[in-house]
């Protein structure tokens, strides 16, 4: 979903619940929990469908949300549950490219969050011994082209990860991003002082401006669909062989990013061998590629795995930052050194909490295990 | 011959039951996926879609009913095998007595018909 279509949904559950029984602490549990589904690629109508259904249930009991169903975001994650175990194809898997569009809105919102976060820079370089800086050309251009960096980078990452295994796409990805960043570096010095400036308050409208045009090209209309893209899949599923359906079944799950590369290959193997032995057809036995890779269940220790891995090179880059920003300077109380170690610190954090995500994920899985074994 | 495809039982009793019948069919021996989806045809509850069994097979193998391993045979490809944990056994007789209750609470008659004996992993099913 387009950072707009979200947007849309997500006001149209609000509205229902409001209706219910004109709570406004309901229509915020409704958009809490649309926007978590959202956030994890659950298609449109499913959202509208399960939210109606929840919508319904409060008619009825009288109940506030909160009460009737808990916390949102855990409401949602199983709400997810249910959908995948039905056997659903009720994410929103389809590899294809994102429409331009929808990948310059969504660009431009990013630029919109760093511009805020330029604003927020220079709020503290208001601070006393530091001086605030004007809004020169390049610095107004800065928050396009980190979020064209970024946006570049994971549409790469997008690309490569149904084709490879985890470790090659990150390989991969990292290649283009660092070309991108040595890019948005050369020309942040060539073009440095050129152009007009402005005084420093400037800054703060770089979010706004950004936000409007975002929106703005969220508003434009776009060219309508002849074909529902669901009708799509299940025509091309149809026509798939065995090796059709392994390769985007195998893409499927790797997409997900929620399952270990041991996994994907041994559900794909599996697949394969009991097409063989049915000898029907991939689309008759599994329906679309994926809608089968959206039922197998989540390994719940992949992404804390992977976080931890994220963080765990955060902490390395900034460490490396903070080591050289005493080096040049030595180990006095600065600004930038304060900042490095303050950001070390946030990504140990978060390495300890993805740690801990991981732990629990491990204990429920050996406890499983020790279920097998006859404990 | 009765149509394997075809289940005897209500879709929703299958959809519903589908667990237990799978830990039924690995009482007597191990198997592998598409020999479970015959023996569940076997038991009247029709062939399952590999798009069904599937998942159902890894949501037991997550819960600790079952345990799997790879095994290569004389010819073809290798094949996941499923066998029935200690766990999985003791769910199945749980599940055997509440459907037993079930069906005593429903004032049905103490002997089961020759389906539902199938069902329970009794013998052969028709």
């Amino acid at each position: 979903l387009s950072t707009g279509a979200a947007r849309n949904v997500v006001d149209r559950v609000r509205a229902d619940f409001r209706g219910v029984h004109g709570s406004e602490d309901d229509a915020a549990w409704a958009s809490t929990a649309a926007m978590a589904l959202v956030w994890k690629d659950v298609k449109e109508p499913y959202v509208e469908t399960v939210l109606g259904a929840a919508a319904q249930t409060l008619l009825e009991s009288g109940e506030p949300a909160e009460a009737a169903f808990g916390d949102p975001r855990a409401w949602a994650d199983a709400q997810l549950a249910w959908l995948r175990s039905e056997g659903f194809d009720a994410l929103d898997s389809r590899s294809g490219p994102v429409p331009l569009r929808v990948a310059v809105e969504n660009c431009l919102w990013l630029a919109a969050w760093f511009g805020l976060l330029f604003g927020v820079v220079q709020l503290v370089d208001l601070l006393p011994g530091r001086e605030p800086w004007e809004l020169t050309t390049v610095r107004a251009l800065c928050p396009a082209l980190l979020a064209a960096c970024c946006s570049i980078t994971y549409g790469v990452y997008a690309w490569v990860r149904p084709r490879r295994p985890f470790a090659e796409s990150i390989v991969l990805t990292a290649l283009p991003m660092a070309v991108c960043t040595c890019a948005t570096a050369v020309l942040l010095m060539v073009l440095g002082e050129v152009g007009p400036r402005l005084p420093w308050p400037w800054t703060f409208a770089l979010a706004p401006a950004y936000g409007l045009l975002a929106w703005m090209v969220g508003v434009l209309p776009s060219r309508a669909s002849t074909t529902e893209p669901v009708t799509e899949d299940l025509v091309a599923s149809r026509a798939l062989d065995t090796e059709g359906f392994s390769r985007r079944l195998a893409a499927a799950l790797r997409s997900r990013d929620d399952l270990g590369d041991a996994t994907i290959d041994a559900t794909v193997a599996e697949a394969r061998s009991h097409l063989e032995d049915s000898g029907n057809s991939a689309a008759v036995e599994f329906g679309s590629p994926e809608g089968y890779a959206n039922t197998v269940p989540t390994d719940a220790r992949v992404r804390p795995r992977r976080t931890m891995l994220l963080y765990g090179s955060l902490v390395c880059a900034w460490s490396i930052l903070l080591v050289a920003e005493a080096a040049e300077h030595g180990v006095t109380l600065s600004w930038a050194l304060g900042t490095y170690a303050a950001l070390v610190l946030l990504c140990v954090w978060g390495w300890i909490n993805a740690y801990k995500d991981w732990r629990r994920a491990t204990h429920a899985r050996n406890a499983s295990s020790g279920r097998r074994s006859g404990d | 011959m009765d149509d394997l495809e075809t289940p005897l039982w209500p879709q929703a009793w299958v959809r519903a039951l589908m667990p237990t019948a799978i830990l039924a069919c690995l009482e007597a021996e191990d198997l592998h996926g598409y020999a479970i989806g015959q023996a569940l045809g076997a038991l009247g509850f029709g062939i399952p879609r590999g798009g069904s069994l599937y998942p159902a097979l890894a949501r037991l193998d997550e819960a600790g009913f079952v345990s799997t391993q790879w095994r290569t045979g004389p010819s073809g490809p290798a094949r996941r095998i499923y066998s029935l944990t200690d766990a999985g056994g003791r769910e199945l007789a749980a599940a055997r007595a509440a459907l037993h209750n079930v069906s005593a609470s429903l004032g049905a008659s103490p002997a089961p018909g020759p389906r539902v004996a199938a069902g329970q992993g009794g013998g052969e099913p028709r």
